[in-house]
Order: structure tokens, then C-alpha cells, then sequence
């Protein structure tokens, strides 16, 4: 048998920037959602917790939430909380946790590509991404 | 625009969520049942790591939370390990000055450990030349800001609020000065 023969070993080729462009984008905008999402949450805690008064936590009178107008027991809700918005906390830093690993294989893409015109273009293309891309280029240089 | 950016994540991300928990806390404080208050605590603690570990992960492109930490405590290892390196760096001059002594290791050591021991022990009339720090203080400044503030976090939700006659805070009055408490009660009452 000839060494001719022989398959030789096949290297994956790495994404290029241009290909991975619209999956960074759909996953920063499905991020950005998540994101503004959480802070809606933590806006509406903190209206319940603000409208909570001494005299309230005194009686023991449930709490009732904004909008919904459904009351529930106070110290249930002081106790629950803390788990619930940690959870969640941990959710969305995960999520942008994964993110900024797609980011940063993005960045190293555009890198690779030859040409500082290639460059600025695919960096252009990312367009008007308001809470992830500008924050994720920024932060990485600290 | 970067900085504006940097800073409505920060806020969104870290902040504010940090901040609901003492909150929380801190408003149902009056109901005095020390295991919610426990509880809120231990969430509060744990709330506090999540930013201490992952947002280090998410600014790091090597993937690692310690790697983004390090030139953070770099200085504190660099600042404990000067006089150590001093003493070292005085005994290498004082030994490459011993003539007799490095043709006494000539002698006994084999060529190819003096030539693998010559990097790490360096050459005595360059020894006394400190190695510039190359950390500064841009590249800590985050590090310095988010450790502050989540240690600032803990620190009111575990010694400020507590509630009144509990057992930590009996503990805590323990641990301050006498004075601090007399004085305070003589300005309550109005007691000159």
C-alpha cells in the first residue's frame, strides 16, 4: 500500500466572520429581550417593595401586586423573593455569559479576515445592537 | 458612547440587582423574624458571587474568572514579594562577588545546571535593577470598583441590618468600643 494512499487527517476550517454575522446578531437581539425582560421584573419588585409600609407589615395585610391587583400573604413574598429574582439573576449572566463567548469567537473571526475595509464592514454590519455589542467590545478591552 | 454603554450594563446587570436584595431586606426588616432575614442573607451572599464569578467569565476571552481577577491581585503578590526578592537579589550579588565560591560550584555542579540555574538565579551586576510593575491602574480600576461595591453590599446587609436585640447584633455591640455606645445614648436622652 502507498503511502499516497493514506487519507490525510481533515482540519475543520474556522467559521468566517460573515457567516457567523446573523447568528450574532438574532442571539443579541433574543438577549436583549431577556435583559429587558429582568429589568421589568426588578422595576416591578421594587414598586412592591416601595409601596410596603410599616404599618402594613404591622397588620401582617398581604401584599398586593401592581397591575395584577392579586394579593398575597407579606412575609410569604419577603421570603420568596430573594429565590426567585437570584434564579433569575443567574439566568440572564448566564446568558450573557454564552453570549460574550460567541461574541468573542465573532471578534477573532473579523480578526482573521484580510483587509482593514473587510474589517470595518463585517464590525458595521453588527448595526445598531444597543445592548450587547457596544457594552461586550468595550468591557473586553478593561 | 462606550462608556454609556459600560455603565447602563453595569447598572442593569449588577447594581440593581444587588441592590433589590439589601432592599428587600432592609424594607421588611421591622417584621423582626431573624429567618427570613437569614434567608435574605444567604441570597444576598449568593447573589453577590454571581457577578463575582461570571461577570469576570463574561469579560474574559480565555474563558477563565481567575485569569480576569489576576492583574487585580497581582499587586498585593508583587508588593508581598518585594522583600523577598531583596533579600534574594542581595545574596546572588553577594555570592557572584565570592570568587571562590563559584569555582567551588563549578567544581561540584555539573556545567548544564549552572547554565539551567543562570536564568532563574540571574547574572549579580544586574540584580539590583527592579523589574518595572507592569500593572496599572486603568487595568484594575473595574476589578477595585465591583469587589468595593459587592463587599459594601454584604457588608450593610450583615452589620447594618440587623434587627434589634438579635443575637448578631448582640455580638456586634460586643465587638465595639464601649464608648461609642455611651456616647450615643448620652446624646439620645439629652444628657450632657
Amino acid at each position: 500500500m502507498s503511502l499516497s494512499a493514506t487519507p490525510s487527517p481533515v482540519i475543520p476550517e474556522l467559521p468566517k466572520a460573515a457567516d457567523m454575522l446573523e447568528r450574532v446578531r438574532s442571539e443579541a437581539v433574543e438577549l436583549r429581550s431577556f435583559t429587558i425582560t429582568f429589568l421589568s421584573l426588578l422595576l416591578y419588585v421594587a414598586i412592591i417593595i416601595s409601596s410596603t409600609t410599616h404599618e402594613q407589615i404591622l397588620r401582617i395585610d398581604p401584599v398586593k401586586l401592581p397591575l395584577l391587583g392579586v394579593e398575597i400573604p407579606i412575609a410569604g413574598f419577603y421570603w420568596f423573593m430573594p429565590s426567585f429574582l437570584f434564579f433569575l439573576h443567574l439566568y440572564i449572566l448566564l446568558q450573557h455569559y454564552l453570549f460574550s463567548q460567541l461574541a468573542f469567537r465573532f471578534r477573532a473571526a473579523v480578526e482573521r479576515e484580510k483587509g482593514e475595509d473587510t474589517k470595518n464592514d463585517l464590525r458595521r454590519s453588527l448595526g445598531n445592537l444597543p445592548s450587547c455589542i457596544g457594552w461586550r467590545d468595550s468591557t473586553a478591552a478593561l | 458612547m462606550k462608556f454609556l454603554m459600560t455603565a447602563i450594563a453595569v447598572v442593569s446587570l449588577i447594581i440593581w440587582p444587588v441592590l433589590t436584595f439589601w432592599w428587600l431586606q432592609a424594607a421588611f426588616l421591622p417584621y423582626h423574624d431573624n429567618t427570613i432575614v437569614w434567608t435574605q442573607r444567604a441570597f444576598l451572599l449568593l447573589d453577590a458571587a454571581l457577578p463575582a464569578y461570571l461577570w469576570a467569565k463574561i469579560l474574559d476571552d480565555e474563558d477563565d474568572a481567575g485569569h480576569w481577577w489576576k492583574p487585580w491581585l497581582t499587586p498585593f503578590f508583587y508588593d508581598l514579594a518585594k522583600p523577598v526578592k531583596a533579600v534574594l537579589r542581595w545574596a546572588i550579588h553577594w555570592l557572584n562577588g565570592q570568587s571562590w565560591i563559584a569555582v567551588w560550584l563549578r567544581r561540584l555542579c555539573p556545567r548544564r545546571i549552572i547554565v539551567w540555574l543562570r536564568p532563574v538565579l540571574g547574572n549579580g551586576a544586574y540584580a539590583s535593577i527592579a523589574q518595572p510593575n507592569p500593572v496599572t491602574l486603568a487595568v484594575v480600576l473595574n476589578r477595585w470598583l465591583l469587589s468595593t461595591f459587592l463587599l459594601i453590599a454584604l457588608f450593610f446587609s450583615f452589620f447594618v441590618s440587623t434587627i434589634p436585640d438579635s443575637v448578631e447584633e448582640q455580638w456586634l455591640v460586643e465587638q465595639i468600643p464601649a464608648s461609642w455606645i455611651d456616647n450615643h445614648k448620652v446624646k439620645e436622652y439629652g444628657v450632657e
